[in-house]
């Protein structure tokens, strides 16, 4: 009898530990998915933060709207598209590479092949 | 020849931007949102313990219907406390230009016991909720506070940024009011 309950008491704090290990891991990925998710989005009434890096009002209203969406089971892909839906692409700390953005991604490499022409033309000479 | 095209042009812009200040200055705070509200944004009534006053318990901005407008504050937020007065005085005139309009302020980016003393010191004429959540904002694409909104039948048409009085809120709703989606 007195075997039983020793045998009892150590299932509890076996599955006890099992949950607690559970709601750690759990845990642990909600806040890693929500630092991922927050540092793909800029702080928009901030100068070149992201929402992850950001302690205004606003930016702390951002990081709880995505724990919330986290919470309703909402994907990475969703999350993000929610806010560009409100707040346009711009938002985004990675531009999607469309329209003007275009720009943003072969004008430099642009400048330095005309850079490396130039160089090169004046070391000829 | 040069220099005289130049000097013209920028005759034609200082002329275009002078103007402009005055054509376009009563109308740059107004921004045209056109977003429903679809989804449930939930707030709680903004009342003290010992308040009597018989407002509702809480608010769902989805359940709204009709011309509504929504002002958002913060206690910390001076230009919030300035345009009280304004508010104030645009429900007299609300009840008899416009009783179809129904007006709320919502506190935001705040906590609610600042919110409440704020809210003791500057008597409201208007039902007040506060965002428990803090994911109202976001919804509504706030930048700052004040900021207020003008909504129709759960559309959500324009807002206004900034220092509100009296006069922007009767123009606020016209234009809802004649707005066509």
């Amino acid at each position: 009898m007195i075997y039983l309950k020793v045998l009892t008491k150590r299932n509890h704090l076996i599955i006890s530990l099992i949950f607690l290990l559970f709601s750690i891991q759990a845990t642990a990925n909600d806040s890693s998915d929500l630092y991922e998710i927050s540092n793909e989005l800029m702080c928009p009434v901030c100068q070149g933060q992201t929402v992850a890096e950001s302690n205004s009002k606003l930016a702390i209203s951002m990081r709880d709207v995505i724990k919330q969406k986290i919470t309703e089971g909402k994907s990475k892909k969703e999350i993000l598209n929610y806010f560009t839906e409100i707040y346009g692409d711009n938002i985004l700390a990675t531009p999607p590479v469309k329209g003007l953005n275009i720009l943003l991604y072969f004008v430099p490499i642009l400048f330095l092949i005309i850079s490396i022409f130039y160089w090169l033309k004046k070391v000829k000479r | 020849m040069m220099s005289v095209v130049l000097k013209k042009v920028n005759l034609f812009l200082f002329v275009y931007l002078f103007l402009s200040t005055f054509v376009f200055s009563g109308d740059l705070n107004f921004i045209k949102i056109n977003k429903r509200v679809n989804e449930s944004l939930s707030l709680k009534s903004l009342v003290d313990k010992m308040d009597s006053s018989n407002e509702d318990n809480s608010l769902n901005i989805k359940d709204l219907n009709g011309f509504i407008i929504l002002n958002f504050w913060a206690s910390w937020c001076g230009p919030c406390e300035d345009e009280i007065k304004d508010i104030n005085e645009f429900i007299d005139l609300r009840n008899t230009l416009h009783p179809d309009v129904k007006i709320y302020g919502i506190n935001i980016f705040d906590n609610k016991k600042d919110a409440l003393s704020f809210k003791r010191k500057n008597p409201m004429d208007y039902p007040n909720f506060y965002d428990s959540t803090n994911t109202i904002p976001v919804f509504f694409g706030i930048s700052g506070v004040p900021e207020t909104y003008f909504l129709k039948d759960n559309l959500i048409i324009y807002k206004y940024v900034g220092k509100i009085n009296s006069d922007d809120l009767l123009k606020g709703i016209n234009k809802a009011k004649s707005f066509n989606n």
